[in-house]
């Protein structure tokens, strides 16, 4: 059973630790993952959040565990986190480094994540998104999904248990609270 | 929509009620706390409704004004979020930014309409097929073609490839030049320039295929780090005049040396020259849609300005430029216009490196001048020489990193046939003073300088139809300056093209803005675009607009919170929504011929009492704090009294942060910053309704306590201040109602000794737009309302004359206290 699968597992049993065990290891994933594929790159090949989330999931979690304990939700939860915060320091580093201060070594891989936001703005919605987190964290854990993730919505609900059409209503709910957040101020 | 809408309660009704009906600013969670599924509800099955149906189903289903606004809130937010989080986080990295560096000087690749050319492709992904060449994407638009990322299909590589613009194709003499051109680049063949791999035509359409880069320009380096270090400038400087002499050697000259065409390989930061003889610096001057020229020739060299004969050496001078770029962050001649630039080409001397970057040392500083010598003979004289020199002075600055390099003390002979060039007065040309006529050979009018340029090839005379119509205009005008002002200023007194090119350089003068949702701004942009409209109120706002569009002001930069840029109209609490900044800045900015920069820091719903109090105004008394925890514990009942203090003066202090924030990073803020420091010039203080609601009777204490202290957190002592004074329906204002106590209090602060000549009072009842204020009184019109008010009494009824003129008069107090603390 590979290291994941049996975190995955752990955290199915309800051990409160194992969950802090997971988000290391599929941060490192990614960014490994990410930079394997950009380097590899063929022409008019695309890195979405999507393929890289999923493609961790299939290298890192074995298949004929998986229905047992929600695997894919506990997965899909820890890999949005890792990719927030992988976007979310990028995004400081930008912000530092355009301060002139740092000259810090950058790492490639994420240099050419490119987000689809920019820097000042994702840091605006991670900041909404925390509050908003405070008050909702069901729909916020879905936003995370969707955003960070990739997830569709069918793929988002699933991952949280919930039908897609509650999923959805909170879709609508949870764009417009962070739209009206990071505009009102 | 009932009218008037639940939150524009009339003013009087407003004065006598409870705060909280006011403050539609202040925490909305909190407040909503106990509804919040209500507002979720409401809100899924209004967006599920006709808009046109939403207000009769909010008004039957919001039982309160505060639950409406906020699904209002939702539901605006929800109809304007376009692709707001419809994409993942991560999308592909789009090649223009990480391939050929060109692509970001170019215009976007916005459509592919223009790609008709390409042959259809059979491969899922890709636009086309140009000859043997797989197209996957526009890099770039230049001036005289496109050029795509394709796969060749025959070799397998991925290369940059250079299409003429079909419309010029038809053009023989455009298609020669683009051949001529395409086969002398070919034929140079080095490490530091981009490699041809073949020149050719396609159906009638000539193209050429180069090596794709994968890296960064020079110039995206230089926009996010500013300047470089002493050893990577030498290192990239050595490998541009390396590339340089190559080409030389074939007898081919760039003629568009700039950091955009040096091309940094990933990682390593090889450097590769890209575009020899292929692209003309005045490809890059675009005229945008508001007039103004975009991108200037920064790089030319004098003699390319004046449309002369140019050899090898313009290059150099180039070379001196990109230098000069890499040791201060900037190029060394930057005016507003191109024609501005050029001018400064030719006659001026740059500001010396060392005052912008004392780290550089002389040596180099020595190098640079040299290069930028006006006069071609007082240049080194070849690239190799250049080349060879920068790379003796890295190594010694390996080995002896301490000692000073003195390697170009005495400079090779140059190679015979310019015996006198500068062995003798190597400095003499870059040592001129800064508005020294330029000798005569230069004091040829520079127009005619630049119409050879703009009309010395065919093709540009057939690409640049349009822009060389509007430069025409300009050249037959007789009055360059005002005619090449940018356009995004119109009218403005005093324009800075008309002052000494050094007020760019001088340091930016800074204003805050703070108070509340009235300085944040509550008038409708909406209402104004449609009273600048009408004749009757036209002329007032005219000069805020100018061809159909608003007027974009570069020289006032602002800043309020997440909201940056030029100023404009938007810059309001919310984005359709404009304030006092917008007249304020363009009053401020009309005075000073330097760069302005607003930071506005205002909130809705605040207090001086509490939100904004100062240190000196100290702790409130305790029974204050007990109450203010009694309020916080009905949200959190572990609320302590260090929870309740710490809402006193939380507005105070973010402004202070936001300040030095802004401050210390303008850089990053403002691209067009360029290191000229900057200037606290003045502090506009317009709050008040609030406060006159609570009646504090330490208002007037705790006004002048906050001027002092802004004062001294800012390190600013005698800093010039404008009080606005609260003017709010000033008919039914009573001597010793609230509000006539309140504007009383107000003005005492202001009239103190201490602050006489250094803070100004301006009065807001002015201003108060008596017409909108009629509308309101009327009821049920709602179709006149639209035309003439945009908001609540206590937000003067976001009238567009109103917010236009209490900036404007606010503008004029502050330069009226800048003249007279000139004087003294």
């Amino acid at each position: 059973m590979s290291e994941v699968t049996q975190i995955l597992d752990a955290i199915g049993r309800g051990d409160a630790h194992a969950s802090e065990q997971l988000l290391p290891v599929i941060y490192q994933e990614l960014r490994h993952l990410a930079a394997k594929m950009l380097a590899e790159e063929s022409a008019g090949q695309t890195l979405e959040a999507t393929a890289l989330v999923h493609e961790a999931y299939v290298r890192l979690v074995d298949a004929e565990a998986e229905p047992k304990w929600n695997h894919r939700g506990h997965f899909f939860a820890a890999a949005a986190e890792s990719m927030r915060r992988i976007l979310v320091e990028k995004a400081r580093r930008k912000q530092r480094v355009k301060h002139g201060g740092e000259h810090h070594r950058v790492e490639i891989d994420d240099e050419r994540l490119v987000c689809s936001v920019p820097a000042d703005q994702i840091l605006a919605l991670d900041e909404a998104l925390e509050r908003f987190d405070q008050e909702e964290p069901e729909k916020a854990q879905l936003v995370k999904l969707r955003f960070f993730a990739g997830l569709s919505i069918e793929e988002a609900a699933e991952a949280l248990g919930i039908s897609r059409a509650t999923a959805s209503r909170h879709w609508t709910y949870a764009r417009a609270w962070l739209h009206d957040a990071i505009s009102a101020d | 929509m009932p009218f008037p809408p639940t939150n524009l309660l009339p003013v009087a009704e407003a004065r006598t009620g409870k705060k909280s009906h006011f403050c539609i600013d202040t925490d909305w969670e909190s407040v909503l706390d106990s509804q919040r599924l209500t507002v979720e509800e409401i809100f899924i099955q209004a967006v599920q409704k006709d808009p046109a149906d939403r207000p009769a189903f909010l008004a039957a289903t919001c039982t309160d004004s505060k639950l409406r606004t906020r699904v209002e809130a939702l539901l605006k937010a929800h109809d304007t979020a376009g692709n707001f989080l419809d994409g993942p986080a991560v999308r592909p990295a789009p090649l223009a930014d990480t391939k050929d560096g060109r692509a970001g000087d170019s215009d976007p690749p916005s459509a592919h309409e223009s790609l008709e050319f390409l042959a259809h492709s059979d491969t899922p992904g890709r636009l086309g097929l140009l000859a043997h060449y797989e197209i996957l994407e526009i890099l770039g638009r230049g001036g005289m073609g496109i050029v795509l990322r394709g796969v060749d299909v025959k070799l397998n590589r991925v290369v940059a490839i250079k299409v003429l613009a079909p419309q010029l194709a038809a053009n023989a003499l455009a298609r020669q030049r683009f051949q001529r051109e395409a086969q002398a680049a070919a034929a140079v063949s080095h490490d530091h320039v981009v490699a041809i791999h073949a020149v050719d035509e396609w159906n009638g359409l000539p193209y050429l295929a180069m090596e794709c880069v994968s890296g960064l320009s020079l110039q995206q380096k230089l926009d996010t780090g500013g300047p470089l270090q002493l050893a990577q400038i030498l290192r990239i400087g050595m490998q541009i005049a390396s590339g340089l002499a190559a080409a030389h050697a074939q007898g081919l000259v760039h003629r568009d040396i700039k950091p955009a065409n040096i091309l940094l390989e990933n990682a390593v930061e090889r450097v590769k020259i890209t575009y020899f003889g292929l692209a003309r610096s005045i490809d890059d001057v675009r005229i945008t849609q508001a007039g103004a020229v975009h991108g200037t020739p920064q790089y030319m060299s004098p003699e390319q300005a004046q449309g002369e004969r140019v050899d090898q050496r313009s290059d150099l001078f180039s070379l001196g430029s990109v230098l000069y770029a890499m040791c201060t962050g900037r190029p060394p001649f930057r005016g507003e216009t191109g024609l501005a630039v050029l001018k400064r080409v030719c006659d001026d001397t740059p500001r010396p490196i060392r005052e912008v970057n004392p780290d550089i040392p002389e040596a180099l500083v020595e190098i640079v001048n040299r290069l930028l010598a006006k006069n071609p003979d007082a240049r080194f004289q070849r690239a190799g020489e250049v080349a060879e020199l920068l790379s003796r002075y890295l190594a010694h600055l390996q080995q002896n990193p301490l000692t000073p390099f003195e390697g170009q003390g005495q400079p090779q002979p140059p190679d015979g046939d310019r015996p006198s060039a500068f062995g003798r007065m190597p400095m003499a040309e870059s040592r001129e003073p800064r508005h020294l006529p330029a000798r005569a050979r230069l004091r040829r009018p520079l127009l005619v300088g630049a119409a050879v340029i703009l009309m010395g090839s065919a093709v540009l005379a057939v690409l640049e139809g349009a822009r060389i119509t509007n430069w025409t205009g300009l050249m037959t005008s007789g009055n360059e300056e005002a005619a090449a002002a940018p356009k995004t200023r119109p009218g403005a007194p005093g324009s800075r093209a008309n002052h000494g090119p050094g007020a760019v350089d001088r340091p930016v003068k800074v204003f805050v803005l703070a108070g509340d949702s009235n300085m944040a701004g509550r008038a409708k942009v909406s209402l104004l675009k449609y009273q600048a409209n009408q004749a009757q109120t036209k002329k007032r706002f005219q000069h805020l607009i100018h061809d159909g569009k608003w007027v974009v002001r570069e020289d006032v930069w602002i800043k309020y919170f997440k909201k940056k840029g030029n100023l404009t109209v938007g810059f309001g609490q919310e984005t359709d929504r404009f304030g006092p900044e917008l007249e304020f800045g363009h009053v401020v900015g009309d005075y000073f011929d330097e760069q302005v920069l607003l930071i506005k820091t205002s909130w809705g719903g605040n207090t001086l009492n509490r939100d904004f109090r100062s240190p000196s105004s100290g702790r409130p008394p305790q029974e204050v704090l007990e109450k203010e925890r009694k309020e916080l514990q009905k949200f959190n009942a572990k609320a302590t009294l260090a929870d309740a203090e710490r809402t006193y003066g939380a507005l105070y202090r973010e402004m202070l942060k936001e300040v030095r924030e802004t401050l210390a990073n303008l850089g990053e803020h403002f691209p067009g910053y360029r290191g000229q420091g900057f200037e606290i010039a003045g502090f506009v203080y317009f709050s008040g309704w609030n406060d006159m609601l609570e009646a504090n009777p330490f208002y007037e204490k705790q006004l002048a306590n906050l001027i002092r202290d802004v004062r001294r957190d800012l390190k600013a002592p005698n800093l010039p201040f404008v009080i606005g004074q609260l003017g709010v329906d000033p008919d039914s204002v009573q001597p010793g109602s609230n509000d006539g106590n309140f504007r009383v209090a107000q003005a005492a602060a202001a009239r103190l000794p201490e602050f006489k000549g250094n803070v100004k009072l301006v009065e807001t009842d002015p201003f108060w737009d008596r017409e909108a204020h009629a509308v309101l009184k009327q009821q049920n019109r709602k179709d006149e309302w639209d035309k003439v008010a945009s908001d609540a009494g206590y937000h003067y009824l976001g009238s567009a004359k109103t917010f236009c003129a209490i900036g404007k008069a606010f503008g004029e107090a502050m330069i009226e206290l800048l003249r007279s603390g000139t004087k003294n």
